[in-house]
């Protein structure tokens, strides 16, 4: 089983009131305290009347709009921190897929990549330690041998006719364009060729010996792991007005531009067509970088890649791995764990590549995608056959990807469900505004299991603690309202013979507030609040630029709210929107670099 | 040297033979004319229960182990139980507890800013210094196959919570989970062909040579911060060299032979949990009686971890869960007592398959030395106080073993120097953060 993130959002069952109560001075709680630590606070906080004042200033801000950016959206921007990224296991199998048509997923056998803001593949993160080298020298090894097999498919000479060494020069030269997604330089390809020396020394065949070793020296190099960005020199030129440097900033090459393109929209490296088009310098303005994004967003490549953002945001696939205490839910057949992640995905892609486009039915759609075993584990009748297809929900009960089976398990524990986890997962994922954490050294202690109570009756039994009840009042009247859903997400209407009651809040939001009943109401709620929405483009900007924003970046996401807005919400032309942007197409200069060039006109 | 059969058989469980490869002592080793310091570290998550952990009454010799420590009886002259050591690192800087404590516990540094989530809207990064290991690595400098080996035993979460193994600031080392993998990466090569090995060497060295070069190539051109990023992975490939030069140079040990080999396991499940650790710890074992490594870390699960002892009938809660349990809640404290009482079972387990490897006149246990640490002290408070770390083993007679070491709350960045000291680092100065480090604990 794979631990729940939730665990991680909230390090407890329950949180303390440090960050979320005031004032911060009052008198602690417990003898070994920290200083300005938890503050007693006053036991009223009923669902539907959450003690926002107190609490609300300890959220990090929201997404929101930007007073101080042109709207106009003319000026250069800053393009934002951007490190170069490691190939993810995800990039490396589909890179090695569409270089050499080897479909067999090397990268699933390296360490996992490094997680960041609950995504996968976020450039600080994703490291290279000794042991990835030995993986990735391993998987080239195992790569070339496959390779070496189909060589004649590969070559695109002849090595007896044309000699062997000139033959492994072309090779170098088209297949390293592939693999290093730009053209090698003459140092590059002499190097490379050498090998055919070394090879002499070796086991024969010499030939097949040294391709094979060049394919390794390829798929080995830091230029074949890492998207490598340089830039070149971005000159501009106003009309009747000297042409002008950009002092902070470097344009991204069009083969720089070609792998953004491709590895945001495929996850793997750039086609042919992006290939030349970098190579005749046909990417270099924003129409150009559009028409091939539209292109690419086309190709059935850009389903589960682009999928594969909500799935990481939304924790999705985390589904696969879950596992249910028998003693409370016997009926669990681990066999349905790949079908509620199947009815999400289906869902998601329909709202990608469908005739309605709007992302405010991720949050409110009045439908699902269903197969039969899977509408039979939730009880609807009237679905036949393995294929999913889309089917009405009832919209008193559920609305949109959060009355999902997946969702409603990811956020739930082994043998209950937890409001705690489904609340803070709203907060973080949703809202955008993760909740501070408990203080040190002060005793918290979730709620014993009772069998006579409601799992609700438990945590607001627990959270009346004083100390508890600053930031519960944010989380546990969002996660009530999930509770007709039990921890694999079937509808329920009792528990333990206690009536369900979904009643609660939201509060603390920019435009959300109010009290809901049941988790279909607090759906629709969320969908119509540009908190959210605008939370949907932040948490999509990290993931397309595998980073998180920093504040020169919030004129930039306030352009593409915008235009993600003006788009009816459409992803699509939202991605497409994103591809054109400066942060997409530009690096920042180097700050030595910077200060040398500062303002010089070439 | 003296090589029972019956005792190698019993230390490491009765595993199955493959051919021995019965051998003198390590060249490295005999080379220095004495036989190498191991450390280890062994880590479980989540804290203790300190009141049932602390050795009861007597003097700093003479005392009696407290029911969680009991499994380890048969080791007691071989260990330094402490109290009093605080980890008060872990309580500066960001992020929630659970981050703070792993990020500090083997660095001693405060933990860097950075949008790893723990319930924190500051947000925390990774750690912000190198640990023991890799420091005393970098400063040893030995000439083994690999410079550490990290293990995992369910460390499966890709985040600062499930890291306590650092290269440097911001550099996470992951460990491996699963167990057929390191058997795979350490033993495989162990009984093929040398001619077969030798070729294999020759191929890889000038595909290597070529790779190299790439980064002289990029360096030139790339921005700083990407350098630094592309400076780690030039450091592994400079490792990934020597460990392949290693790997035919150096012949195996005294005790070096093929250890049983591990099937394939779901590395994250409850139910196998028990048995990926046996196999790791008898990997672990092998490898340093191999003498392939000399710093190691073992990592059973992670911080906020949500693994049940599903393999011992634990089936309701997860040990993050009964950590939290209240004071007063019997029953969870019970079941929470009962999987660190299983932890302590685990590391007497290792014990006992070091001390089955003879070395000189001793074992290798006697010139190892195990730390046995967690992130936090107490769950339910997520304190940092009064942290329960444990050494086992004499570190090649540095380390005075048999006591119970009692303190009024210095810095844990103290033990830390100490065992670098004992370890052969005696010139290290201060550990960590100067701030915390207020002078080396002797060990001796």
């Amino acid at each position: 089983m794979r631990p729940h993130r939730s665990a991680l959002l909230l390090a407890c069952g329950t949180l303390l009131a440090v960050g979320c109560a005031s004032p911060p001075d009052a008198a602690v709680h417990e003898a070994d305290a920290t200083p300005g630590g938890a503050a007693p606070a006053p036991v009223t906080t009923p669902p539907t009347e959450p003690s926002v004042p107190a609490t609300a200033a300890s959220l990090p801000p929201p997404p929101q709009a930007q007073d101080h950016c042109d709207p106009l959206d003319l000026a250069p921007r800053d393009p934002g921190p951007a490190l170069i990224r490691r190939l993810t296991r995800t990039e490396y199998n589909n890179t090695v897929r569409d270089l050499l048509g080897d479909a067999s997923a090397p990268a699933d056998a390296f360490l996992p990549d490094e997680e960041f803001m609950g995504f996968h593949n976020q450039a600080g993160s994703l490291q290279v330690s000794a042991l990835h080298v030995e993986q990735y020298m391993q998987a080239s090894e195992r790569l070339a041998a496959t390779a070496v097999a189909r060589l004649s498919a590969l070559l695109p000479c002849e090595p007896i006719e044309e000699g062997e060494a000139a033959c492994l020069r072309t090779f170098v030269e088209s297949f390293g364009l592939r693999a290093w997604r730009r053209p090698l330089e003459a140092a590059e390809v002499d190097r490379l060729v050498s090998l055919h020396d070394a090879a002499a020394t070796m086991e024969p065949p010499r030939f097949e010996r040294a391709f094979q070793l060049i394919v390794q020296a390829l798929l080995q190099s830091p230029n074949f792991l890492f998207r490598i960005e340089v830039g070149e020199p971005y000159v501009t030129q106003a009309l009747g007005a000297p042409a002008r440097e950009d002092a902070t900033r470097l344009k991204l090459t069009d083969y720089e531009v070609a792998s953004r393109l491709s590895y945001l929209i495929w996850q793997s490296m750039p086609d042919g067509a992006l290939l030349s088009a970098a190579e005749q310098g046909r990417l270099g303005t924003r129409e150009e970088v559009a028409a091939q994004a539209r292109r690419m967003m086309d190709d059935p490549r850009a389903r589960p890649a682009l999928i594969d953002f909500f799935n990481q945001w939304l924790r999705v696939d985390e589904v696969l791995g879950i596992e249910r205490d028998p003693q409370w839910y016997p009926d669990f057949d681990p066999a349905i764990r790949p079908l509620l992640a199947e009815e999400t995905h289906a869902f998601i892609e329909d709202l990608l590549w469908g005739s309605d486009r709007d992302l405010k039915a991720l949050f409110a759609a009045d439908h699902t995608w269903l197969n039969e075993s899977l509408a039979r584990f939730y009880g609807v009748e009237g679905v036949e056959g393995e294929a999913f297809r889309r089917v009405a929900v009832n919209p008193s009960q559920r609305a949109g990807v959060l009355t999902q089976g997946a969702i409603m398990a990811v956020t739930a524990k082994p043998n209950m469900t937890s409001p705690v986890f489904r609340g803070a997962y709203v907060r973080e994922r949703v809202l955008c505004t993760p909740l501070p954490p408990p203080p040190p050294n002060l005793p918290i202690v979730p709620p014993d299991p009772d069998p006579n109570s409601s799992t609700r009756q438990k945590f607001e039994q627990h959270s009346a603690d004083p100390a508890c009840a600053g930031c519960h009042s944010l989380i546990d009247p969002v996660g009530f309202g999930f509770e007709n859903f039990d921890a694999v997400g079937r509808w329920r209407t009792e528990e333990n013979g206690h009536p369900v009651d979904s009643s609660g809040a939201l509060s603390a939001t920019l435009d959300a507030d109010g009290p809901f009943d049941g988790a279909a109401a607090l759906s629709r709620q969320l969908a119509e609040s540009e908190q959210v929405q605008r939370c949907v483009v932040t948490q999509a900007f990290r993931f397309a630029h595998g980073r998180s924003e920093v504040p020169e970046d919030l004129c930039g996401i306030d352009s593409l709210y915008a235009a993600y807005e003006r788009g009816g919400r459409d992803f699509l032309s939202f991605i497409e929107h994103l591809t054109t942007s400066d942060a997409f197409r530009f690096r920042r200069r180097p700050a030595a670099e910077n200060a040398e060039n500062a303002g010089s006109t070439p | 040297m003296n090589l029972s059969r019956r005792a190698l058989l019993r230390g490491l469980g009765g595993v199955a033979l493959g051919l021995p490869l019965l051998q003198t002592l390590p060249r490295a080793a005999r080379a220095q004319g004495a036989f190498p310091k191991r450390l280890v570290v062994f880590f479980n998550p989540n804290g203790t229960l300190k009141e049932l952990w602390s050795p009861r009454g007597g003097t700093e010799t003479d005392f009696a182990l407290s029911p969680l420590l009991a499994p380890l009886e048969r080791h007691k002259q071989d260990l330094v139980i402490f109290d009093g050591v605080d980890m008060a690192v872990a309580d500066t800087g960001p992020g929630g507890p659970h981050n703070r404590g792993m990020a500090t516990l083997l660095t001693g540094e405060i933990i860097l800013p950075g949008n790893f989530a723990d319930g924190d809207g500051q947000t925390a990064g990774w750690a912000g210094g190198p640990s023991i290991d890799q420091l005393l690595a970098d400063r040893l400098a030995p000439p083994t196959r690999f410079r550490t080996l990290e293990l995992g035993v369910r460390a499966i979460e890709n985040e600062p919570r499930a890291r306590i193994s650092y290269r440097g600031a911001d550099q996470p080392v992951p460990p491996e989970n699963q167990p057929l993998n390191v058997y795979t990466r350490l033993f495989a090569g162990m009984n093929q062909d040398p001619e077969v090995m030798r070729r294999l060497l020759v191929q890889r060295r000038s595909v290597l040579d070529v790779v190299r070069e790439d980064f002289a190539r990029l360096n030139a051109k790339l921005a700083p911060e990407d350098r630094r990023k592309l400076e780690q992975h030039a450091e592994s490939v400079r490792q990934l060299e020597r460990s392949l030069e290693a790997g035919v140079a150096t012949p195996s040990g005294a005790l070096c032979r093929t250890p049983e080999i591990p099937q394939q396991f779901d590395v994250g499940s409850e139910d196998d949990f028990a048995e990926i650790a046996r196999h790791q710890m008898q990997l672990l074992a092998m490898a340093l009686a191999c003498d392939m490594t000399r710093f190691s870390t073992l990592e059973f699960s992670s911080a906020l971890n949500a693994l049940r002892f599903t393999f011992m009938g634990l089936r309701e809660q997860d040990g993050h869960s009964l950590s939290h349990a209240g004071d007063f809640s019997a029953e969870q404290q019970a079941q929470w007592a009962r999987m660190n009482t299983w932890y302590a079972e685990q590391l007497a387990y290792f014990l006992d398959l070091l001390r089955a490897v003879p070395e000189g006149d001793g074992t290798l246990l006697d010139n190892t030395v195990v730390l046995w640490c967690s992130e936090l002290s107490r769950g339910n408070t997520h304190s940092h106080s009064d942290m329960p770390f444990v050494l086992a083993g004499r570190a090649g007679g540095a380390i005075r073993t048999g006591r119970h070491r009692v303190f009024d709350g210095v810095p844990h960045n103290n033990l830390l120097l100490g065992l670098c000291h004992a370890m052969g680092a005696g010139d290290m100065q201060s550990f960590g953060n100067r701030e915390f480090c207020t002078g080396a604990i002797d060990l001796g």
